[in-house]
C-alpha cells in the first residue's frame, strides 16, 4: 500500500525524535494497530540505518586519508626553493648534468618531479603581496608559511562560490600535492586548467605545470609527456606555455626529453 | 591551526558537511597521538592504534551528533575513554580473561557499556557505499544533514541554498523515494539491514 507524504514525515519525525512524549506514544499507538504503518515504519528504519552506515563510513575514510597523508614522506615545500632567477638557471644545469651522469631510466617519477620543483619553485611560489584583505590572500598567505594542512582546510570552509574560482582551486592544489594527496591535488589542478587565461591571470598555465608534477609522482610518464606536449615548433609550443620564462622552457624541453627516453 | 574549544568543535561537528570535516582532520592533526599512545602502551600495534582510532573517532562524531555527548567532560578525555573502552572490547574478543592495569580500569566507563557498535564490516561497507554511490550528491547531502546531522528542514535549506523549507522538502522527498526504490531493489542488502534493525 502507497502511502501519502504526510505519513512519512510523521514517520521521519518519529524516528529523529521531533516528536513529543505524548505524540511519539499516540504513533506507537497507531503503528500497532494498522500494520501497513508498522512495515513502513520497519523499512523507513532500515533507510536511517543504511544512511547512518554511509556517513560513518564517510568519516571512516576521512581518517584513514588523513592517516595515509601523514604517513607520506614530505617533499620539499615550494616556497623554500624560491630562488632568484640565476640560482635556477644554476640548479637546472645541475640537474640536467644529474640526469646526464645518472641516466634518466634510472630516475623514478617522484625524483623527476623534484628536479621539476627546483627549476618551477618561482613559478608555483604563491608569494603574498599586500594585506590580508581577501580569502585569497588568506590561503596565500597558509601556503607561505608552509601550512599545508591549514590551507586545504581553509579552503574547505571557503563559500562554494569562491572555492570554484581558479586561483584558491590552484593553491588548495599547491597544498594537497605538498602534503602528497595527489588524487585531489589532480581533481582540483584539472579544474583550475580550465579556467580561461586572461592577460594577468596565469593560473591555468600554472594548474597545467602542477599537473604535470602530479602525474611524475603517481609514475604516469606517457599522460605527462602529453601534458608538456612539446612540438618542435618553438613559438606553437610556447604559446600553450605563457607563464614560463626562458630558462624554464628549457628545463621542460629536458623533461620532455627524458620522458621520451623512459618510454621507450 | 590549533584544536579549537569544545564548544566550538562541537559546532563544526553539528554543522555537518565542510564545517564536519574540517573538525575530523583538526582532531586527526591533535589528538591522534594521544590516542596512538595509549593504544601501543597497552599492547597495541601501531595497525591496532589506528583502526582504533578511525573507529573511536566515528563513535565520538556520532555520539555528538546524537546528542549524546553532554559536556561532562573535555572532548579529548571523551575521545581517549572511547578509544580505551573499544581497544578494551578488542582484547577481550582475544583473550576472554585477561587481567588489566589499575589504571586502564579506572578508564572503564559504565556509560560506555551500551555505546553503539555498529560493525565496521568492509563487505558491509561496500555495499553501503555501492548503493549510495548510485544517488544524486544532493540528494546524499540532504540525507547527511537531515538524518545524520539531523537538522531541521529550515536549516538544511538554508545550508543547501533554498528558497524555503518546503522546496527543500519536496525535493527531499523526491531523494528519499529513490533510495526507497534502490534499497528495494537490493534484496541481499535489505536482509543485511533487516537484521540489524530487528
Amino acid at each position: 500500500m502507497k502511502l501519502s507524504d504526510d505519513t512519512y514525515e510523521r514517520i521521519e519525525r518519529y524516528l529523529l525524535q521531533e516528536m513529543t512524549t505524548e505524540e511519539a506514544a499516540a504513533f506507537e499507538a497507531t503503528c500497532q494497530a494498522d500494520p501497513d504503518l508498522a512495515a513502513a515504519l520497519a523499512h523507513e528504519k532500515k533507510i536511517h540505518l543504511l544512511i547512518r552506515i554511509h556517513n560513518q563510513n564517510q568519516i571512516r575514510q576521512q581518517v584513514r586519508a588523513l592517516d595515509t597523508a601523514a604517513r607520506q614522506p614530505r617533499i620539499i615545500p615550494f616556497r623554500r626553493m624560491a630562488l632568484t632567477v640565476g640560482s635556477i638557471a644554476a640548479i637546472l644545469l645541475v640537474a640536467i648534468g644529474y640526469w646526464w651522469l645518472g641516466g634518466s631510466a634510472e630516475l623514478t617519477g617522484g625524483q623527476m618531479a623534484q628536479e621539476a620543483e627546483k627549476a618551477f619553485a618561482a613559478i608555483l611560489d604563491p608569494s603574498l603581496r599586500g594585506k590580508l584583505a581577501t580569502a585569497e590572500d588568506s590561503l596565500g598567505y597558509y601556503l607561505n608559511q608552509e601550512a599545508w594542512a591549514e590551507a586545504t582546510l581553509y579552503y574547505l570552509a571557503m563559500p562554494d562560490s569562491l572555492q570554484a574560482r581558479a586561483k584558491p582551486r590552484l593553491m588548495a592544489a599547491q597544498a594537497y600535492y605538498a602534503q602528497s594527496d595527489y588524487p585531489q591535488a589532480d581533481s582540483l589542478s584539472l579544474l583550475a586548467m580550465g579556467a580561461p587565461a586572461t592577460a594577468t591571470s596565469e593560473v591555468p598555465c600554472k594548474a597545467k605545470l602542477l599537473r604535470v608534477l602530479i602525474l611524475l609522482r603517481r609514475d604516469q610518464f606517457a599522460e605527462a609527456k602529453a601534458l608538456i606536449g612539446y612540438t618542435p615548433g618553438e613559438d606553437a609550443w610556447k604559446k600553450k606555455w605563457e607563464c614560463l620564462k626562458t630558462q624554464q622552457f628549457d628545463a621542460l624541453e629536458k623533461l620532455d626529453k627524458e620522458l621520451s627516453k623512459k618510454l621507450r | 591551526m590549533s584544536l579549537p574549544q569544545d564548544p566550538e568543535l562541537v559546532r563544526m561537528i553539528l554543522s555537518g558537511g565542510k564545517g564536519l570535516n574540517k573538525a575530523v582532520a583538526l582532531m586527526h592533526q591533535h589528538l591522534k597521538s594521544m590516542v596512538h599512545q595509549h593504544i601501543t602502551h597497552n599492547s597495541g600495534r601501531a595497525e591496532d592504534a589506528d583502526d582504533i582510532f578511525a573507529e573511536s573517532m566515528v563513535a565520538l562524531v556520532q555520539n555528538v551528533l546524537d546528542g549524546k555527548f553532554r559536556g561532562e567532560s573535555s572532548i579529548r578525555t571523551y575521545l581517549k575513554s572511547i578509544a580505551h573502552h573499544k581497544w578494551l572490547n578488542r582484547l577481550r574478543a582475544k583473550r576472554p580473561t585477561v587481567a588489566f592495569e589499575d589504571h586502564m580500569a579506572e578508564l572503564e566507563d559504565p556509560a560506555f557499556a551500551d555505546m553503539e557498535d555498529l560493525p565496521s564490516d568492509e563487505r558491509l561497507a561496500q555495499l553501503v557505499d555501492g548503493l549510495m554511490q548510485q544517488i544524486d550528491p544532493q540528494c546524499n547531502k540532504f540525507f547527511h544533514l537531515r538524518y545524520w546531522c539531523k537538522q531541521r528542514m529550515e536549516q538544511v535549506a538554508v545550508n543547501m541554498g533554498f528558497k524555503n523549507a518546503q522546496i527543500a522538502k519536496n525535493k527531499h522527498q523526491k531523494c528519499l523515494k529513490k533510495l526507497r526504490e534502490l534499497l528495494d531493489g537490493n534484496e541481499n542488502l535489505k536482509d543485511i539491514l533487516g537484521g540489524m534493525v530487528a
